[in-house]
């Protein structure tokens, strides 16, 4: 498994992950940031490693959105779990719920708030649109 | 591949007011589409009805969003200032904490800055005058300009470059190629593919260009909060000034 950590952008590397035979795991649970430099440089490596059996695991939302824009930012990979965001509108608390894919069509809109038990806790964001990358595979 | 639609220079300066999604409004900012407003209230939606009045004057002012009172500005000399400027920024206005919203204007910020620090300047032979992989001490006339703020109801950022370069036909073609021919975003082009204008717009709920040709051009976006934005409800304006 590989953990892709910090800020993806135009210094980012990913020799190491090509040079490891089978299947890939990456886990982009660290990254911070991603700028069109590094989805560029991404996207570019992914290719050129379309005949491997690629898995994305707990893919943060910066993630996400990167996936639901670039479409090629997924490649073959296939994603295992992604973080959903909630926010608190009650007392501005934010959580990150992982989903594994088999749930990512009926993920909840609402959640209890840990912190202040408001049981309005909301996704951040439209269910619809945070999860385009499933329907674009 | 979906072919480009042709781009029409004189299909300029129309309000074009209905409900559309971005992918189509990319596709009439690529045949030169300059005023698109996405609205549930048509052609009586107050951004719609600002843009339309600033199409007849001759020098168009700001949209009401880019008059905050408490709107900061700064000056940036070099590429390596700009992570400063950004985390900054994002403590100035209040959301460092709100991990959702501060990515996204992160993004926001940093993909118009780096635009205008590698794109906005050009050597006598048309190409880039400096490298996306280099780090950059821009000259005194080259400056970028930076404004941000904060209210209850968004967020407004513009940056300013002293190039006056960034064309409609450009961000047309880039927001075209982005959205309709996703297997070819990624454009290995040194010139700069428009990937990073396209982020903006898909980020931003409001885009605004103004292009003052070879004299400096100012990108600036507002980012609705969280309660208010809906993916439905954006514009794009484009003016091209003093040509």
């Amino acid at each position: 498994m590989f953990y892709l950590q910090g800020d993806i952008d135009e210094d980012a590397v990913f020799n190491q992950i090509a040079q490891d035979s089978g299947e890939v795991i990456i886990n982009w649970k660290g990254v911070t940031s991603i700028n069109s430099c590094g989805v560029r440089n991404w996207v570019n490596f992914i290719k050129t490693m379309s005949d491997r059996t690629i898995y994305y695991i707990e893919c943060p939302p910066l993630v996400v959105k990167q996936m639901n824009m670039i479409p090629s930012f997924l490649g073959t990979a296939t994603v295992y779990s992604v973080y959903v965001p909630y926010v608190c509108d009650n007392c501005d608390t934010e959580k990150l719920v992982l989903v594994t894919a088999e749930k990512f069509g009926s993920v909840e809109e609402t959640i209890q708030c840990d912190k202040c038990q408001s049981p309005e806790m909301e996704l951040d964001g439209h269910p619809k649109h945070y999860f385009t990358f499933g329907r674009a595979k | 591949m979906s072919t480009a639609p042709k781009f029409d220079p004189n299909a300029n300066d129309q309000l074009i007011c209905g409900l559309f999604s971005k992918k189509e409004a990319a596709q009439m900012i690529a045949e030169g589409g300059t005023h698109i407003h996405s609205t549930t209230m048509g052609y009586r939606d107050e951004m719609a009805r600002f843009s339309n009045a600033l199409l007849n004057e001759k020098n168009p002012e700001p949209h009401p969003w880019q008059l905050l009172t408490n709107c900061r500005e700064v000056t940036l000399g070099s590429s390596g200032e700009r992570y400063k400027l950004i985390k900054r920024a994002t403590v100035d206005m209040g959301i460092f904490s709100r991990r959702g919203y501060s990515e996204k204007v992160e993004c926001v910020m940093e993909e118009l800055i780096t635009n205008g620090i590698y794109h906005a300047y050009v050597n006598a032979d048309g190409s880039n005058k400096y490298r996306r992989d280099s780090s950059v001490k821009l000259e005194d006339q080259e400056t970028l300009t930076v404004r941000y703020g904060a209210t209850q109801e968004g967020i407004f950022i513009s940056v300013e470059d002293k190039g006056g370069r960034l064309t409609l036909e450009d961000i047309g073609s880039a927001f075209y190629r982005c959205y309709y021919n996703p297997d070819n975003q990624i454009v290995d082009d040194e010139q700069g593919s428009g990937l990073g204008l396209y982020m903006v717009f898909d980020l931003v709920t409001h885009f605004r260009v103004d292009v003052f040709p070879g004299q400096r051009t100012v990108v600036s976006c507002w980012i609705a909060g969280r309660r208010i934005a809906h993916p439905s409800i954006f514009s794009f304006n484009f003016f091209k000034r003093g040509a």
